[in-house]
Parts: C-alpha cells; structure tokens; sequence
C-alpha cells in the first residue's frame, strides 16, 4: 500500500495551511493523488498534523475554490473529477515562487546568498548521488 | 491441606488474589509478553526477507524510543496488581474489584505511551488517507462488550453482587472508551521512514485496541462465572445469561487472537 504524506513545518515562514495547500497540490499534480480518491476528514488530518483543525479547514477551502478537490456532505472531501490543468510556464512559475519565498526565509535569517547557492548544490548533489 | 470449609465466595476471593499475585509476578518478570509491540508483529514479519526485517526493526526501535519504556510500564501495573491483589481477601470489597483495577491500569499504560509518543515528535507527518475506528475495533467486539455488560448488569438484582457488577460494569466501559480512543488517535509518524511507520502504525493501532476491548470482556465474565457458580440451578434465567456472557467472551478472546494472525506487506 503506498501513500502521500503531509509534512507541517513550523520553522518555515509559510504558514502551515499554505504547506498543506501546496502539497496536496503538488501530490495531485505529480499523480500520487488520483481523481475521485477521498481525502481524510478535516478532524483527522489536523489531529494527524498537530494543527487546528481551521488550518486544514483553510487549507482544503482554498483548493475547492480552485477546483482542485470537491467536497460533499456525506462523502466527504475528494480529488476532482476534472483537475485545472498546470501548463509549463504555471509549473515553472510555482516553483520560481517557492524558491523565491524559500531564499528569502533563509535570508531573512541572516544567510548570505553565496552561502545559501553553496548548501543547495550540496543538497542537489546528494539527492542525485 | 483442605478447601472443603470454605464458602464459594471465599474459594473465588482466595483464586483471585492468587491469579492477581501469578499476573503481576509475569507482569514484572516477562513485561514483554503482555504489551510490548515486538510481540504484535512476531506473525506478521514471518515472510519478510532479511532487509525487511531490519527496516522493521529500525522502525519498531525508533517508535519504541518515542513511547517510552513501554516495558517500565508493564513492571508498574505488574506492582500495582500485587499490591491490589489482596483487597480481594476483605469480604467488605468486592473480589472483582482488583481484577478490574489491575486491567484498567494497564489500558492506562498503553494510552500513557500514545501520549508519550504524542509529546515525543515535533516534526509531524499525516497520511493522506482517510481512517475508520471501525478498521481497528471490529463492530462484533463491541456487541461482545455489550453482552458482556449487560450479563453483568443482570446480576445487579442480586444484593450480594450489586457492588461487584458497578465495579466491572464501570471498568468494562472506561476500558471500552480507552480502546475506541485508541483506535481514533492520531497517526504518529517519525518521518524517517513514513511508509513502514505507517504501516506499524496502522498495525499496532489495531493490535492495542482489539486487545483492549477483548480485555473489557474479561472482568464481567469473571464476576458472572464465579456469581453463577453460587446460585442455585433453578435460577433458569441467570443460566441462559451466564452462557450468553461466555459466548460473548470466548467471541472476543478469538478476536483478540486476530492481532497475532494478521499479515502485513512491504512494498
């Protein structure tokens, strides 16, 4: 059995409904989740996480309004039928954004941008190693 | 020496405390064989190839760390249970009464160690899979309870028993409420390998709250057996409740057996 899993940080500048946001996304773009798979409760994922349950709340509202999950009563919260379709240049924004947002949390925390270059090559290198 | 002069309540008070003793001497000595979570998975890893025994291992280890000294635990309840054991020689207490303490300290355990866990991890993973308490706390165990209960409750009529049958009715569903929060507690995960600790979580989930509900089963039979055994055959009714309580609870010692028998799969 395999399964997508959900990460909160708090140390990261963005706020914890904004990560789930994120990579619930990301989890249906790259296909881990499929269209018309249920999601967990609100209740259980923020117990899951350690987060108010208003943040998840937030958190699947947001990628409902984007239609990216639909949600029904007693069915519960599940992946759209029809997800919005992520073209290059939208992927290749997001990920522009989030580096963006990524150096300058790092920045803000008093790294040098040489520093910050050096530390990602490293981290690059040993994923691909 | 003989047993002949003594009445059935003083026979069952006298089994009792020495059952109390015989556990909590296994529960000091042997803390392993009662909750441990190695013992959970002894039948489950029986097809895994060397690797995955490590990564099991790696991964039991690490929750273990987190939960604390489940083993400790055990050792306290074990004490505990001694100490309890002989509350059951003063006529004035009912002689279920320490049996029902002993199991409620260890379903004290087991949650004390979720709690532990709990406090143990500050990065915090979800699965995003939605969970039922109903896959870890099959619905025939909780209709076992029940009877269980309620066989208890009938012996309340009966002013000799009435305290006894409040005592393991109270314990059966404060152990019954402590499996349910069992099986609804959140997924805890260490992160450095989500998917096994994933699977051991789901695991473990459904080992301690089946064990626990099968072991609310245990004070009322325990009180209707021993409170049959004294009342005179005519009493027809209170036969048919004494069989239906131990249909009740051999159901739930067979479910109980499930955690040993349940596979588990490694991608």
């Amino acid at each position: 059995m395999s399964a997508s899993y959900l990460v909160v940080d708090e140390s990261l500048e963005s706020p914890p409904y904004r990560q789930i946001f994120d990579q619930i996304r990301a989890s249906i773009e790259r296909g881990e989740l499929q269209p018309e798979m249920p999601l967990p409760p609100v209740r259980q994922l923020a117990g899951d996480l350690g987060v108010a349950p208003n943040t998840v709340a937030r958190a699947y509202a947001e990628l409902q309004s984007e239609g990216w999950l639909i949600g029904d009563g007693r069915r519960g919260t599940r992946v759209a039928t029809n997800v919005p379709r992520t073209d290059r240049q939208g992927r290749a924004r997001t990920l522009r954004d989030a580096i963006e947002k990524f150096v300058a949390s790092l920045q803000h925390r008093g790294f040098t941008e040489q520093e910050i270059s050096v530390a990602l090559r490293q981290a690059q290198g040993d994923t691909s190693a | 020496m003989s047993f002949e002069h003594l009445t059935n309540d003083q026979l069952a008070r006298l089994f009792t405390t020495a059952v109390l003793i015989g556990m909590g001497i296994l529960q000091i000595l042997r803390p392993g064989c009662f909750w441990g979570m190695w013992m959970y998975f002894s039948g489950a890893r029986a097809g895994f190839s060397p690797e995955q025994r490590e990564r099991l291992a790696r991964v039991l280890e690490a929750r273990e760390r987190a939960e604390g000294d489940t083993d400790t635990y055990t050792r306290i309840v074990g004490a505990f249970t001694i100490v309890m054991a002989p509350l059951g020689l003063i006529s004035a207490v009912p002689y279920v009464l320490p049996y029902a303490l002993s199991c409620l300290a260890m379903a004290a355990a087991i949650l004390l160690s979720y709690l532990n866990f709990k406090r143990a991890t500050e990065r915090r993973i979800a699965p995003l899979v939605r969970r039922t308490a109903w896959a870890s706390l099959p619905p025939l165990a909780i209709v076992a309870t029940a009877v269980c209960v309620l066989g208890a409750g009938a012996f309340a009529a009966f002013p000799q028993y009435r305290a006894g049958a409040v005592v393991v009715i109270v314990s059966a569903i404060v152990l019954t409420a402590i499996a349910w929060r069992v099986a609804v507690a959140p997924a805890l995960l260490l992160g450095d390998d989500p998917q096994l600790e994933y699977i051991v979580d789901e695991h473990l989930r459904f080992c301690r709250a089946t064990s626990l509900i099968s072991l609310a089963c245990a004070p009322p039979t325990v009180l209707v057996a021993l409170a049959a055994a004294a009342l005179p055959p005519t009493e027809h009714y209170y036969s048919i409740v004494t069989l239906a309580v131990s249909a009740a609870f051999l159901v739930a010692m067979v479910l109980s057996l499930n955690p040993f028998r349940k596979r588990i799969s490694l991608a």
